[in-house]
């Protein structure tokens, strides 16, 4: 009954005092349980009607939702509003358990607490802390051992007031399990966490697409642990906004695990994109490459720190980390900060950092070649990005970038 | 076809052409061949429009416009091409893309309907063919990994391509060696025309072997300081400039 469903989402305990009172009322409301059709006290409520209503389908129609699913999504996606999960306007592909936080606890408690109780111990950034505490109806996601989803699944964050939003998704990858998500975000200010815990041989793939409107503000927070053999990768594009900061933090816990970081910022007017990156090598013989760059016009800013840690114990460790920007106008400004902090001595390492404007000479060989000086821009600033852009697989996606 | 009257350029400030005439008409071919520093590259750049050289006198007349107030894509769609030294290596924008755009861009220009992408590749199977270029080279980045060889004779596919009325080949023999030299020679002679030119910058006489010059011009310090037949370039071969 979808009516049940939304009093479900809606029942949430605030922590102010009250929360004995509210669970008493609940537990309380649950064995009466909704009136039936023929109980006396009601029979002449229209029930039936009442019982027909998602209170969700007020907040958002499925037509306002339409427009955010993408083609190779449309029977595989998650739908959060305002940082809470709705499962029941989500399609759940077959082999994947999606599930509201608040149930989650209850049947996977022992995995759930030991990751919340490390992040916990470990979180040094305060918005990636924060979302814990005000996280929404967070999503609990557990993709079993040896599932492959076949197509992408989508998690669409939306929006439908200025308040601010904080989903949280936890993502456990079973043993030689695989996934790829694209992760696309409308809101004006949100404080998102997505945490992905990859088991032996696990793969998991987050394209993150986020176009906000000018004035928005949105932190985003990407965690990951790997274990031996495992891969994680995620791609970043944005048009960045009032402020678009993602921080990213892997960690490479087990033996031949490897991480690739990368993004495409986009930038004009007074827009802002800043990426934190931290690759923790905690393990021998991983690999991982963060590759980032950024087209800025108008008033933009755009900055990537990043930090390769290599511990001791992690000798053959390959990392590599780059930063290329392309600065169109005198206004805007990029920075770079990359940070190596090595402590074995069998490694391969390398960071770089370019900030520069477009190539005279090349502007001038496409002009030679009849293309105005606005086309001959355009072409060199697509060129540019095509090269971490073409390394998307969905081909809707890249086409929309 | 071209007219340059007394040209004067410079680069931060660095004379380089001090006063150079050059008149080139329909169906000839000039060669322009000189020591290292004459400024032969510089009068290639100076008639594409590199914008980093500054003519500070003389005229140049293309077809009866003043080429030098034209942008460099206008020179481009009013009939002129370089063919570049180094050719440029652009990341991200495979060879095909940017031929089409380029292609579109001039027959717009022209006034021409713009080719749809199908007759495109047609177009561009054919001048690949002759030019003997292999068709993975379509969706490769312009110029990027390919040889010394491969480069010019992309450029000269470029020429096929855009159908220049004057072509201005700056040492487009550099670094072929005889069989790139071969097919190059060959496909600039293929587009010969009544109506068309070519100016041949070149270091050697090699390449005149293939595309034989009705006019040989040295250039020193600037200017051009003698001119003949095509023997001039055998003379030079044999003697040096000095």
């Amino acid at each position: 009954m979808k009516f049940q469903e939304s009093l479900n989402n809606l029942f949430l305990l605030p922590g102010d005092g009250t929360d004995t009172w509210r669970k008493k009322s609940w537990d309380r409301f649950m064995e009466l349980g909704l009136p039936k059709l023929k109980n006396e006290a009601f029979q002449y409520v229209p029930l039936t009607k009442l019982y027909q209503r998602s209170l969700q389908e007020e907040l958002l129609s499925p037509a306002e939702v339409a427009p955010s699913i993408l083609p190779e999504c449309q029977d595989s996606y998650l739908l959060l509003v305002d940082g809470y999960f709705y499962p029941e306007r989500s399609k759940i592909p077959a082999g994947l358990v999606a599930l509201p936080m608040q149930t989650a606890v209850k049947s996977y408690a022992l995995v759930l607490q030991n990751r919340i109780a490390r992040m916990l111990k470990e979180e040094s950034d305060p918005f990636a802390a924060l979302n814990g505490a005000l996280q929404g109806r967070g999503t609990f996601l557990y993709l079993p051992p040896n599932t492959k989803l076949e197509k992408p699944l989508q998690i669409i964050h939306l929006c439908t007031g200025g308040s601010l939003a904080s989903p949280r998704i936890q993502l456990f990858v079973g043993a030689h399990a695989s996934l790829q998500i694209i992760q696309t975000t409308e809101a004006d200010f949100s404080n998102a966490l997505f945490d992905c815990a990859l088991d032996e041989a696990a793969h998991c793939s987050l394209y993150d697409i986020s176009r906000p409107r000018p004035t928005a503000w949105q932190f985003q927070a990407i965690r990951a642990t790997l274990k031996r053999d495992s891969r994680f990768e995620t791609f970043h594009y944005t048009t960045g906004a009032q402020t678009v900061r993602t921080s990213i933090k892997v960690q490479l816990l087990e033996e031949n695990c490897e991480a690739l970081l990368r993004g495409v910022s986009k930038l004009t007017d007074h827009c802002q994109s800043h990426v934190h990156g931290l690759v923790e090598h905690i393990a021998p013989s991983c690999r991982s490459n963060q590759q980032f760059k950024a087209v800025l016009e108008g008033e933009s800013r755009f900055s990537f720190e990043g930090k390769i840690a290599v511990r001791p114990i992690a000798q053959k460790t390959e990392s590599y980390q780059s930063s290329k920007c392309l600065v169109l106008s005198d206004k805007a400004a990029a920075y770079a900060k990359p940070n190596l902090e090595i402590f074995a001595d069998d490694v391969k390492a390398s960071h770089g950092a370019t900030v520069a404007q477009p190539d005279e000479e090349e502007l001038f060989y496409l002009r030679s070649r009849g293309l105005s000086a606005p086309e001959s821009k355009n072409l060199l600033v697509n060129g540019f990005c095509r090269e971490l852009l073409d390394q998307i697989p969905f081909s809707s996606l890249r086409a929309a970038l | 076809m071209i007219e340059i009257v007394n040209l004067c350029a410079e680069i931060d400030g660095k004379p380089i052409l001090k006063g150079l005439n050059l008149s080139v008409q329909k169906g000839e071919i000039h060669a322009i061949m000189g020591p290292n520093g004459a400024g032969k590259s510089t009068l290639a750049k100076v008639l594409a429009g590199h914008p980093a050289y500054e003519v500070t006198s003389g005229e140049v007349w293309f077809k009866g416009q003043n080429l030098l107030e034209m942008q460099p894509e206008e020179r481009m769609h009013a009939g002129l091409f370089m063919s570049f030294q180094y050719p440029l290596e652009i990341g991200g924008v495979s060879n095909k893309q940017f031929l089409f755009i380029a292609l579109n861009a001039q027959r717009r220009a022209k006034g021409n309907e713009p080719l749809a992408e199908e007759e495109f590749d047609q177009l561009l199977t054919e001048k690949m063919g002759l030019m003997e270029i292999r068709a993975e080279f379509k969706e490769r980045n312009i110029n990027e990994g390919f040889s010394g060889g491969e480069k010019k004779r992309n450029e000269i596919l470029q020429m096929a391509l855009f159908n220049p009325d004057l072509a201005v080949l700056d040492e487009t023999d550099s670094g072929l060696d005889i069989d790139a030299m071969r097919i190059v020679a060959h496909g600039v002679n293929q587009m010969r025309r009544s109506d068309n030119a070519l100016l041949i910058i070149t270091h050697y006489q090699r390449l005149l072997d293939y595309i034989r010059p009705d006019f040989v011009h040295v250039l020193a310090d600037g200017k051009i300081v003698k001119t003949g037949g095509a023997e001039l370039a055998l003379e030079l071969e044999a003697k040096g400039y000095a």
